[in-house]
């Protein structure tokens, strides 16, 4: 756990310096600020827009945090070697991964409460104002638990791109993989419904049996954007709540392993 | 007592295009003993740094076996034992040497005091200790490789891995490096270091190895090697050419 820990720290520390900070913080007053305007912009519904759309920077910048900053960082130990330093020590591969993973993942926190607290701000703002646009039954609780959900969402996306870097060389094509995973998990579920719904079966079981199976493969990132729940205040299930959780940490752990499992095997030329 | 470093019938071969299959390492045999410092040598890619890279397991060998201190090179509490320095240190821009040196020194379960105390002592007989709390991004390449040393020593090891320790080092870098190196052998530290610059060899080991196309031609004691030609370099000339003529 040690050397994980020493891993994590000292990813967490070069993102965090390397102006990634920075680049959160701007992100959250431009957060504030675009919030502000841009519910403004409508007549009605006022707090449901301003929860929506600040939730949506919180995952949205969550995203480019993973593919700008946590890519390069990994692809960097990779190409300028930096990784010798690393490896050299009495760590093992597995360990590098998990560490990789865990730091990445501080640094994905550090941006979600950040954010979250910027995110919640313009949200309290827009109901003092506009204190006849609150959603009836809007709870704080359900707000905090969509920015829970968001964080398990992006910790995925940070595992598959773990994954991709472990298994190409290049950090670029890394980033169009992982970017290419997460479009589809946002939309496989939609698909899959509307595959199952089609009243007309005659034509395509081969599409069906496909959409199926990329069901299974790719996360079903859909089921963690809680985003029109806090929105609307509506009414959260505990079991799903805590189906949903489980099977995003399962997805992690599934996901790692396979990419300690290319790891392994990975020559350091 | 454990052999420090032992390569036995180490072959390699590095994929080329789809199906081909360049051979890197040709059945190399290779015993380094303790408390001995040990010169590889052999000209642009004779497989030098694809040995060391093998002994940290960055990359498997093809056939044979390679221990360290009698312990398989996959294992990672072997590299407990090891010091590394790459033939060009990277390190993470943002952090300091402090904390690079930190980050080594915890990862070989050194205590903390004791590294604290090791950092300040290490940085200061490389002529760090001015800028260990400045980012890495901000050194020079002699700095980088300097700290690249210091991170290889931080834990104290028993065996030392240097890949051209002396590239990008200015006169006064090499001699800091050069009495290092004679410092771990008066220590009864064991050194593997390789190097193209052949004063260094001449001047620092007891024995040395010649690598040509990824076969031994020569191990053995340096006066031994020397004996017969008018110094070092014409030997090591000498060799060479004969290999490349006997396999024309």
């Amino acid at each position: 756990m040690k050397n994980i820990w020493l891993l994590a720290q000292i990813t967490c520390k070069e993102g965090l310096r390397n102006r990634a900070l920075l680049g959160i913080l701007f992100f959250a007053v431009l957060l504030c600020v675009v919030n502000l305007i841009f519910t403004n912009m409508f007549a009605y519904d006022l707090g449901k827009v301003a929860v929506d759309v600040g939730l949506s920077v919180v995952s949205i910048s969550g995203l480019a945090i993973i593919f700008f900053m946590g890519i390069n960082l990994m692809a960097k130990d990779l190409d300028k070697r930096t990784i010798y330093m690393i490896l050299s020590r009495p760590i093992s591969r597995w360990q590098y991964i998990v560490g990789k993973f865990f730091g990445l993942g501080f640094l994905v926190l550090i941006s979600v409460i950040i954010l979250g607290l910027f995110a919640a701000g313009s949200v309290k703002f827009i109901m003092l104002t506009a204190p006849n646009y609150i959603p009836p039954d809007f709870s704080w609780a359900t707000f905090l638990i969509a920015l829970i959900y968001i964080f398990l969402s992006l910790l995925i996306v940070t595992s598959i791109a773990l994954l991709f870097i472990s298994a190409t060389s290049s950090s670029f094509l890394a980033m169009i993989i992982t970017s290419g995973s997460y479009f589809i998990g946002q939309n496989v579920e939609i698909v899959r419904k509307m595959y199952c719904q089609a009243e007309d079966d005659s034509g395509n079981e081969v599409s069906k049996q496909l959409v199926e199976i990329i069901s299974w493969i790719f996360p079903n990132l859909a089921i963690f954007d809680l985003k029109t729940t806090a929105a609307y205040g509506l009414p959260l299930i505990t079991s799903e709540l805590l189906w949903h959780m489980l099977y995003g940490i399962s997805y992690i752990g599934m996901i790692l392993i396979i990419a300690i499992v290319i790891f392994q095997r990975r020559e350091l030329t | 007592m454990p052999m420090p470093i032992r390569i036995a019938n180490l072959s390699k071969y590095y994929k080329k295009g789809l199906k081909a299959k360049k051979r890197v390492i040709e059945d190399l045999n290779l015993e380094i003993k303790q408390g001995e410092v040990f010169g590889f040598l052999g000209p642009n890619g004779a497989g030098k740094s694809t040995v060391i890279k093998i002994l940290l397991d960055f990359i498997r060998p093809d056939s044979g076996a390679v221990t360290i201190k009698e312990l398989p090179v996959n294992e990672p509490m072997v590299r407990k034992f090891i010091g590394y320095l790459p033939e060009n240190p990277f390190f993470y821009d943002h952090l300091t040497a402090e904390e690079t040196l930190k980050f080594g020194g915890r990862a070989a379960n050194m205590e903390k005091g004791v590294l604290e105390e090791r950092i300040d002592q290490l940085l200061t007989r490389l002529n760090l200790f001015h800028v260990k709390k400045q980012p890495i991004r901000t050194y020079s390449k002699g700095m980088v490789q300097r700290l690249g040393l210091a991170l290889a020593l931080i834990h104290e090891p028993e065996i030392c891995i240097l890949d051209e320790p002396m590239s990008g080092l200015d006169p006064l870098g090499r001699r800091l490096v050069a009495d290092l190196i004679l410092d771990m052998r008066k220590m009864g530290k064991t050194v593997f270091f390789s190097s193209h610059i052949l004063s260094d060899i001449e001047s620092l080991c007891d024995r040395i190895g010649i690598l040509n196309e990824g076969k031994l031609l020569f191990c053995g004691l340096l006066e031994d090697f020397v004996e017969e030609s008018k110094g070092l370099e014409a030997a090591f000339i000498k060799i060479i050419e004969t290999d490349r003529k006997a396999k024309e």
